[in-house]
């Protein structure tokens, strides 16, 4: 009777030892899920803007068209174009948590809510030195991210 | 006469638990080794993005000086030695702090080239020696006029 008592809390300690081994095994699993998943998260939120911001500048890289200015209280980068005699600007700036595109006619006065928005990020700053665009894009925890872009038509 | 054993219900259920112990610690080991691989290569990525983007940020200044060594690290930092320039970075490829906290370091080597300059840009993990890329990049001299 004894030793089948004995026989049974040691299965019976078996068994939680295994259910706290999978348990363990389990939560590690999720663990460095979670951590890949932030990591990747991040790093493709850090790149889509400036990715973005730069896919734009290369595309409008003509003589005159790439200009550092400011919009909605921050810095803004300002890409001009001709369409049928007409010039239009794009304008990309951060306004309340968002990097935003705001397309419209030359000189229009728009307010920055008239954008619209296309990843979230803190703040943009743009400097402009010789054909060199010097850009950094802060996401909304403040790491910032930086690009320097030289304008070939410069 | 020979007497026969007839296992119990609590062995039979030891024996069966040992077993899904067994199964289940084999597909835990290789389900560790699978995360921690993909832990590395998450890192692994987020570091040769990172390089890329130092690289590219590097070789954009190098266009933009027209090719000058000097004007390149004004542009975008780091020492020029023996007609050189290095750039360092620490493990969250920021400028270190103090000596010794470097962590990556960039170099950008120029050599002249017909009508332009060449450069050979690397990226190397500084502990483990080893690089993470090298690309080779041309500037023309009119760019910094």
């Amino acid at each position: 009777m004894r030793r089948g008592g004995a026989g049974t809390a040691a299965v019976l300690l078996a068994a939680v030892l295994f259910g706290a081994a999978l348990l363990i095994s389990l939560l590690t699993g999720v663990g460095v899920y979670r951590q890949i998943q932030a990591r990747t998260e991040t790093a493709s939120g850090e790149r889509l803007g400036m990715a973005y911001v730069s896919a734009k500048v290369h595309a409008h890289d003509a003589a005159g068209a790439v200009l550092a200015g400011s919009f909605g209280g921050g810095d803004a980068l300002y890409l001009l174009q001709d369409l049928d005699g007409l010039e239009y600007e794009t304008i990309l700036y951060v306004h309340d948590g968002w990097l935003m595109e705001l397309f419209c006619e030359r000189g229009w006065e728009l307010k920055p809510e008239a954008g619209q928005q296309i990843t979230p990020a803190g703040a943009l700053t743009v400097r402009e030195d010789g054909g060199l665009l010097s850009l950094a894009l802060a996401d909304t925890e403040g790491r910032t991210q930086q690009a320097e872009i030289y304008l070939r038509s410069h | 006469m020979e007497k026969r054993i007839r296992p119990s219900k609590t062995g039979l259920f030891a024996i069966e638990l040992l077993a899904a112990a067994g199964v289940f610690v084999l597909c835990a080991a290789i389900c560790v080794g699978v995360f921690a691989r993909a832990e590395v290569m998450s890192r692994e990525s987020e570091m040769r993005s990172r390089a890329v983007n130092a690289a590219r940020n590097a070789a954009e200044c190098f266009k933009a000086s027209g090719g000058d060594l000097a004007r390149t690290a004004a542009l975008c930092g780091g020492t020029e030695d023996g007609g050189a320039l290095y750039i360092s970075y620490d493990a969250d490829w920021l400028p270190p702090d103090a000596e010794g906290a470097a962590r990556f370091r960039l170099s950008l080597v120029p050599a002249a080239a017909a009508g332009y300059t060449e450069a050979e840009i690397q990226v190397e993990r500084l502990d483990l020696g080893e690089t993470l890329l090298r690309w080779t990049v041309a500037a023309l001299p009119e760019a910094a006029a």
